[in-house]
């Protein structure tokens, strides 16, 4: 079966396209990073000693569990694909070394917090190493990646300061 | 001692001069000046609001609504900053403290406190308010801040509080007659001692005041602190039930000598001695519900409060003759009781006057109904002054009323004994009494000390309350409260029962508005309550026990078929129910239903019921249809949500006198949706952070008290308070109740909430699916006797309710001569053996000869049928005649016969073998059981031809055999 040519080019032109969107997704990728602290902060307030009011607790605990299970999943997982050959090939061992570190810390993360979707904590020992795991890999997770990207970091207040000095400038 | 006395007392006067504090007496009021006296500050009861009036001309400053009913407050000054105070409120209904700011009235923090929290009083040298919970006996130290830095475990019904300049802290209890002393010199309150105040003997005269001291809702210190004065009543139950004869006002005096505080009991002041302002006609003046106290400027006068006659009453000290007077001046042969009334002023402006302050020559007196302030000028200093009406009306308390006009009217009724105000339709004769002077604060808790004082040899006459009421007030209630007025109060006299005017019926139907409060009785026959501000919900509020199976599978099963599950509606319910209705009326039902179907009721479902009551369903499968097809149903039983729903389990004596709060659960996203999406989802949050969802529906403390069972396994008849069923007393009584040794301790859960029925050892299990293994996981086949109903869905179920029958007694034969001797004992039941009203406990005796032939017998059934003649286990209540009132049983007025054994007892039936027979005699004693008589089975069977109602089984509990080779 014969394929017309202008579909071979606009099927490779295609695939380029995503390749160099997905290539591009590797670097300073502020919506993952965002979504992180966003899920690091959300599932904080649903820490039992923090006791936040059931009426926001309860809003809080199904945006956690429906953004971790899909936009989270979705945007960090495919910014993660793309990153690995920077962590892979990094000049300096900080990087690289911290990098794999928070590789393994969020497949820790992002596994236990399936589980928990799905199965829940209820109450055998399983559950409550995996809500353990999943809550100290989150602790460990977010102000890894914060030193991890901390030039890069949408945290950086140096970098904050610096883009409204030159939107000002601009101005 | 009188050198020790003074030496103390100047030791203390030197330690208050030293501080440098001018510190003044401090009561628990309802009613109280500002700092520099320019103001008013009143707590507004059940409007629900602190206002702030100006004492000059009695406008209204300012209001704050803060909560339901606030009883007390109290003040405190920031020594740094005179001008800053804060006002500690006692909200009674919503069981918080409320920390107010003086001047703006601007809440700075709610506090959650034990139940009922009533009096309030502040310490300056401690900088700390003291607070009681009066159901729960406790006494609460809150700092300034509104933090409960203490809390103290008390003598019964701690209510009024006062502060003496010394530190000792006076604290009254309200329904045992108590007044405790602590020392308050440092921060903790150290209790000192406890002063019992004397019941007033009996006497034959029925007027003559006598009795028990209750309803101690204030105490006052006079201006010398030499004395408090504590205004109450005496409730005397050794006569008939009626106004002349309960109830009598009585002002008791305490002698507050440092570590010798006690009561001076000739000092008393009694009707018609001490209280005895004689009117036209030569009739000694009746008042009634003394309530609060004030001393004039001069400390000259006292003046107290009567809530229900609405009258002042004044005591002149200048005319009394203390004990510690000059006794050498004037010798008296006999201490006549000291100061007597010299004024009484009736019928004050308004309605329930309780509150009083006073300060130079006014008196201002806060009435609790009318929400108003009435001033009186106290005259001049001197015996001869009177006091006098100064304004009827001289400030209003509230910008508006909160309650309605018929709430307020029936609640003002309730709290009424002033003839003059509904003249020919009083609600008291000749101002003796009014409801609250028994039910005090309404339907709640105090019931069980009028129970217990009501208490007499129930052979005799078991009824504590109002006799004989009508329709069993439920059925008529209109009528059946015009019936209690006139035989209990003496009100209402020229109305005629079956032809009341129309006026009468207004006035009664606003008093059942009250009744039927939330706080009373919503449901009127049945103590249940509903948290919330309406009286009913809709059955979609509530959650199906079968969507509880989802996760706690094994919980549900056992739920299912146990005698606290979906059918307990079942024909012999039925026909019993109906019977009730028939005699009484319909809305009688709901006695039956409280525990029985507790949802029809709070669902509004009064009809008669339709559909469910299969004995024989199995697994709920009735309630799984309805979760299907998404259909809302009022559950049979008490179902998951209703039992892990009790807030609070009250104590009054049963009838299911519980809370059950729906509104409050912290529901998560999408849990009550009925889209099979959102629930999964749901479930899954539940699932992923269960904390809220287990604490909503746990209750550890409530499960573990015996008292939690006996909301519905005690029972009393409605108005007249007979005990029916004591299940919870009995078990108070019994060797198993033992909170102090841990071993022999056991409550209701521990033998009726294990799977172990034989040995009640605690049995490991998984509550929910793939939770952990508890290791002793209470089980929900409420094992108890009654194996019939259980039997018919569940093998297992019935054996656990064999089984635990078997474990209760023990059984001990002996013979002397002729003689055979049976011992029963009741060794392992935590209650009565039998438990049940309607169970069947006998002893059957069959003696043979040497050749196997039976020559004596008892309590041989005879085609299932017990004998009259044998020997039974059994209670029977009688009406006044002494004729058994059998299923009317809440008609009952005495006890014509217990034979029941109490827990740990031995009952001992003696039996005369016949003369002349052949040795070795084999003689067989068995204890039978049967749940239900054949004359029940068959009536029930008559009343429901449809249902298959199979005879009730015999059960062996215990067996002896017995072989005796020689008379």
């Amino acid at each position: 079966m014969s394929v017309p040519m202008t579909d071979v080019n606009h099927e490779g032109a295609l695939k380029e396209r995503l390749y160099k969107r997905w290539f591009g997704l590797a670097f300073r990728h502020t919506q993952a990073e965002k979504l992180m602290y966003v899920m690091f902060i959300s599932g904080l307030f649903l820490w039992e000693p923090l006791q936040l009011a059931w009426s926001l607790d309860r809003w809080l605990l199904l945006m956690h569990m429906l953004v971790g299970a899909s936009v989270f999943t979705l945007v960090v997982g495919a910014f993660w694909s793309s990153h690995r050959r920077l962590i892979v090939n990094a000049k300096r061992p900080f990087l690289r070394q911290t990098g794999t570190v928070i590789e393994w810390l969020l497949l820790l993360c992002t596994l236990s917090g399936f589980y928990l979707f799905f199965f829940g904590v209820t109450g055998n020992n399983l559950s409550l190493v995996i809500q353990d795991v999943h809550f100290y890999s989150s602790m460990v997770l977010a102000p890894l990646v914060f030193r991890h990207a901390f030039r890069w970091s949408v945290l950086n207040i140096k970098q904050i300061v610096m883009k409204r000095r030159k939107v000002k400038v601009k101005a | 001692m009188s050198v020790v006395y003074a030496l103390k007392r100047l030791v203390i006067v030197g330690l208050v001069l030293l501080t440098g504090q001018a510190m003044a007496f401090e009561k628990s009021s309802s009613l109280i000046f500002s700092e520099d006296r320019s103001q008013i500050i009143s707590a507004n009861f059940d409007a629900g609001s602190v206002s702030i009036l100006d004492r000059a001309s009695g406008s209204l400053l300012k209001e704050a609504r803060i909560g339901r009913d606030i009883r007390r407050i109290a003040l405190s000054i920031d020594q740094d900053n005179k001008n800053a105070f804060r006002i500690l409120a006692t909200d009674y209904l919503a069981d918080q403290l409320i920390l107010l700011d003086g001047r703006s009235l601007n809440v700075i923090k709610r506090i959650d406190v034990p139940s009922r929290p009533f009096g309030a009083v502040y310490d300056q040298r401690n900088n700390q308010f003291y607070v009681t919970s009066f159901e729960q006996d406790k006494l609460l130290v809150v700092n300034v801040e509104g933090k409960i830095t203490s809390e103290l475990k008390t003598a019964s019904t701690p209510r009024g509080l006062a502060l003496t300049k010394d530190s000792r802290l006076l604290v009254t209890h309200a329904l045992s007659g108590e007044v405790s002393v602590y020392d308050v010199a440092t921060s903790e309150p150290r209790l000192q001692r406890i002063i019992q105040l004397v019941d007033t003997p009996f006497h034959p005269k029925q007027t003559t005041p006598q009795g028990k001291p209750r309803l101690l809702d204030n105490i006052v210190i006079s201006p010398d602190g030499n004395t408090a004065w504590l205004p109450h009543v005496l409730w005397s139950f050794g006569h008939d039930f009626q106004f002349q004869s309960t109830v009598f006002p009585t002002v008791s005096i305490i002698d507050l000598e440092v570590g010798n505080e006690h009561e001076r009991v000739t000092a008393r002041k009694q009707l018609f001695k001490q209280i005895n302002v004689v009117e036209n006609g030569n009739k000694t003046r009746i008042v009634s519900n003394p309530h609060d106290v004030t001393f004039t400027a001069d400390g000259k006068k006292v003046l107290v409060t009567l809530a229900g006659s609405e009258d002042l009453m004044v005591f002149d000290l200048s005319r009394g003759q203390g004990r510690k007077g000059n006794k050498k001046r004037h010798r008296r042969k006999k201490f006549h009781g000291g100061a007597k009334v010299t004024q009484i002023y009736r019928n004050v402006p308004g309605n329930n006057p309780k509150g009083i302050i006073s300060t130079g020559r006014d008196v201002f007196v806060q009435n609790a109904m009318t929400l108003d302030l009435v001033k009186f000028d106290a005259g001049k200093p001197g015996p001869f002054s009177k006091i006098k009406l100064a304004e009827a009306h001289f400030a209003s308390l509230v910008a508006e009323d909160p309650l309605s006009p018929q709430m307020r009217l029936g609640k003002t009724l309730f709290n009424n004994a002033n003839e003059a105000d509904y003249p020919g339709l009083s609600m008291a004769g000749d101002f003796w009494m009014s409801c609250n002077s028994c039910h005090l604060d309404g339907f709640n808790f105090t019931n069980r000390q009028l129970m217990a004082d009501g208490k007499k040899n129930r052979f005799e006459n078991a009824i504590t309350g109002h006799v004989d009421t009508h329709k069993m007030i439920a059925g008529d209630p209109i009528t059946a409260y015009l019936d209690i007025i006139q035989k209990t109060q003496g009100g209402m006299m020229d109305v005629a029962l079956d032809q009341p005017p129309l006026e009468a019926i207004k006035m009664m139907s606003a008093l059942n508005e009250y009744v039927r409060a939330p706080e009373n009785l919503p449901y009127l026959s049945t103590w249940l309550r509903l948290d919330d501000d309406q009286r009913y919900t809709h059955p979609e509020e509530w959650v199906n026990s079968a969507k509880c199976a989802d996760c706690h599978t094994t919980i549900y099963d056992q739920w299912a078929d146990s005698n606290h599950g979906m059918n307990m509606d079942h024909p012999f319910y039925r026909f019993q129910e109906d019977i009730a209705a028939k005699e009484e009326g319909e809305a009688f039902r709901t006695l039956c239903r409280g525990c029985h179907a507790p949802q029809a009721i709070i669902n509004n479902k009064p009809e008669v019921f339709s559909e469910f009551g299969d004995m024989y369903e199995k697994n709920g499968h009735s309630l799984k249809t309805a979760l299907e097809q998404h259909r809302p149903v009022n559950e049979r039983g008490t179902g998951c949500l209703f039992c892990h729903r009790i807030t609070k389990a009250e104590n009054s004596g049963g009838n299911t006198d519980l809370t059950v709060n729906l509104k409050d659960r912290p529901a998560y996203v999408f849990e009550d949706s009925a889209n099979p999406v959102m629930e999964w989802l749901a479930d899954r949050q539940i699932n992923a952070q269960p904390k809220a969802h287990r604490d909503s529906y746990s209750n550890p403390e409530l499960y573990q008290s015996s008292l939690y069972c006996a909301t519905c396994h005690n029972e009393f008849t409605t108005g007249m308070g007979a005990n029916i069923n004591d299940n919870f007393g009995e078990w108070l009584a019994s060797p198993f109740n033992r909170p102090d040794d841990a071993q022999q301790h056991k409550t209701c859960i521990d033998c009726h909430m294990t799977e172990d029925a034989t040995h009640f050892n605690s049995v490991a299990g998984q509550s929910t699916n793939d939770g952990p293994v508890k290791p002793n996981l209470r089980s929900h086949h409420f094992v108890g006797g009654n194996y019939y109903f259980t039997g018919m869905r569940n093998s297992e179920h019935k054996k656990l309710s064999i089984d635990i029958l078997k474990t209760a007694l023990t059984l001990d034969v002996e013979k002397q001569g002729r003689k055979f001797i049976v011992k029963v004992t009741n060794k392992n039941s935590g209650h009565h053996m039998p438990g049940g009203a309607r169970r069947q406990v006998w002893l059957e005796v069959i003696a043979t000869d040497a050749q196997g032939a039976v020559v004596y017998q008892s309590g041989v059934m005879n085609q299932g049928v017990i004998p009259a003649d044998a020997r039974r286990f059994i209670k029977i209540g009688v009406d006044k005649d002494g004729v058994p009132v059998g299923l009317r049983f809440w008609r009952y007025v005495k006890i014509g016969l217990d034979t029941r054994i109490p827990s740990g007892e031995t009952r001992q039936e003696t039996f005369d073998l016949p003369e002349g027979v052949q040795y070795p005699l084999t003689v067989s004693t068995r204890v039978l059981y049967q749940v239900f008589a054949k004359k029940l089975t068959d009536q029930v069977r008559a009343a429901f031809p449809d249902e298959n109602i199979p005879e009730p089984e015999v059960i062996e509990l215990i067996r002896r055999t017995a072989v005796f080779e020689a008379q």
